[in-house]
């Protein structure tokens, strides 16, 4: 069964129940109304106040309809003094034909069916729809939470296997980096050592050359003293007499002879 | 063309000049008087090669000049052919060269002597005449004192020098002795 003709059957059912519901309120409107009129023709009637009062309370028993009160066909039209009451015209009083009400009733249904039903029915299927994708979505998101904790489940065993193999790891590194630095510290140590030992060899070859010239000057500035102190012309005449020798002699040759001619150097004498 | 080109082209023109007039001997004294007034005169040389002062004036003053320094006829005609091309500024050079032509020529020997004391005109004249006897030229010999030889005497000749003073005796025993050491170490 279709949910439009679930639906209608339902809305059918109300409605039928709602037609006999006023069916029965309009027969006991009517009674109500017998009840009233027989009062009022008690009041009247004051001098016969017993046969009013039997009136009433006979009256007064029977206000309860029966089935046979139901007015199923008489006066669907409405209601005429003039007519004789069948199927268009009824007495005034007579209830409203039930017939009518259900016919109404049909008809107000046909329509609701012909031209709200297709609204309504969309309506609830994408309503319908709706709460599918809302459920299909909600059975993939536990699903992907199932995986979820699957996989931290998962991961949570293998946690500790991990964290172990992790720590292996770092320590296998760790000595590793140990060994290296250790070996860089004894090859810059090497280098340290083997750089002050050229350093000092050289500051000390460096002193010592710094020494010696120092001696070796003092010597030669004390010579120097010594011989301006006993210098005397005569040792002046011998050495310029020594150089007109040397002119003279075989370094003069060499120097300004025809092979020289002045443009040499004397060797040894150059200072 | 650098001074020395510049110098070698003038000098051996100067000398070609100077032997066809007969008298290379004073041109080359005299041109030496004048390079040497010339370079060491600061505002001299500033001067004759001023261009904001006109030719002739230069031109008069350089005559002037050469005049008072007994420049002949000849060697003030070479001054003001320089001086016209512009080429002063080489002089010095042109008479170095000059007269290390004339001296080659001439077969001269120019040699100066440093001395620790003032020695007598007899002992440089005795040196000059045992150098001369050596090279086989005329030698040409200045002479100075320079106390901190200490003692003895200094010969520079061309490019070359024979040393006899104890300056010299001194720092060859220093840098014998260096050499010694640093043979034993």
């Amino acid at each position: 069964m279709s949910q439009r003709s679930r639906l209608f059957g339902r809305v059918s059912g109300l409605a039928l129940g709602v037609c006999l519901w006023a069916a029965g309120a309009h027969a006991e409107d009517h009674a109500g109304e017998a009840h009233e009129a027989g009062e009022h023709a008690g009041s009247e009637h004051a001098g016969s106040e017993h046969a009013g009062s039997e009136h009433g309370a006979h009256h007064g028993e029977h206000a309860a309809p029966t089935f046979a009160d139901i007015n199923w066909f008489q006066g669907f039209l409405g209601e005429s003094e003039d007519a004789e009451p069948g199927l268009l015209w009824r007495a005034p009083g007579t209830p409203v034909p039930l017939g009518a009400l259900l016919l109404n009733t049909a008809i107000l249904f046909y329509f609701l069916g012909r031209f709200g039903g297709p609204a309504i029915s969309s309506g609830l299927l994408a309503r319908k729809q709706r709460i599918a994708g809302d459920i299909e979505a909600a059975r993939r998101m536990q699903d992907e939470a199932k995986k979820q904790l699957d996989y931290y489940e998962q991961k949570l065993a293998h946690m500790a296997a991990e964290t172990e193999r992790i720590l292996a790891e770092v320590r296998v590194q760790a000595k590793a980096e140990h060994e290296r630095i250790v070996a860089e510290a004894k090859a810059k140590h090497l280098a340290l050592e083997e750089e002050a030992r050229q350093i000092v060899e050289h500051e000390r070859a460096h002193a010592r050359q710094a020494a010696i010239q120092t001696m070796v000057a003092r010597a030669i500035d004390g010579a120097r003293d010594e011989i301006t102190k006993h210098f005397r012309p005569d040792d002046q005449e011998r050495l310029a007499k020594a150089l007109e020798e040397q002119v003279a002699g075989q370094l003069g040759a060499s120097v300004l002879g025809p092979t020289g001619s002045g443009s040499g150097v004397a060797a040894g004498v150059r200072s | 063309m650098n001074q020395g080109q510049i110098g070698g082209r003038y000098a051996q023109a100067l000398l070609e000049l100077g032997e066809e007039a007969g008298e290379l001997e004073q041109l080359v004294l005299a041109l030496g008087r004048f390079a040497e007034a010339y370079e060491s005169s600061r505002e001299l040389r500033r001067d004759l090669s001023n261009p904001t002062f006109p030719l002739a004036e230069r031109n008069a003053a350089l005559r002037a000049l050469a005049a008072r320094l007994s420049v002949s006829e000849l060697g003030q005609r070479s001054l003001l052919l320089i001086a016209k091309r512009r080429r002063l500024e080489a002089l010095p050079e042109i008479v170095r060269q000059l007269t290390s032509l004339y001296d080659q020529k001439s077969g001269i020997l120019r040699g100066h002597v440093v001395t620790a004391t003032a020695m007598p005109d007899a002992y440089f004249a005795g040196l000059s005449a045992s150098i001369g006897r050596t090279a086989g030229k005329r030698v040409l010999l200045t002479h100075s004192v320079d106390e901190s030889l200490i003692g003895g005497a200094l010969l520079r000749i061309g490019d070359a020098t024979i040393d006899v003073s104890i300056r010299g005796r001194l720092a060859q025993m220093q840098q014998s002795l260096l050499q010694a050491f640093a043979r034993a170490s």
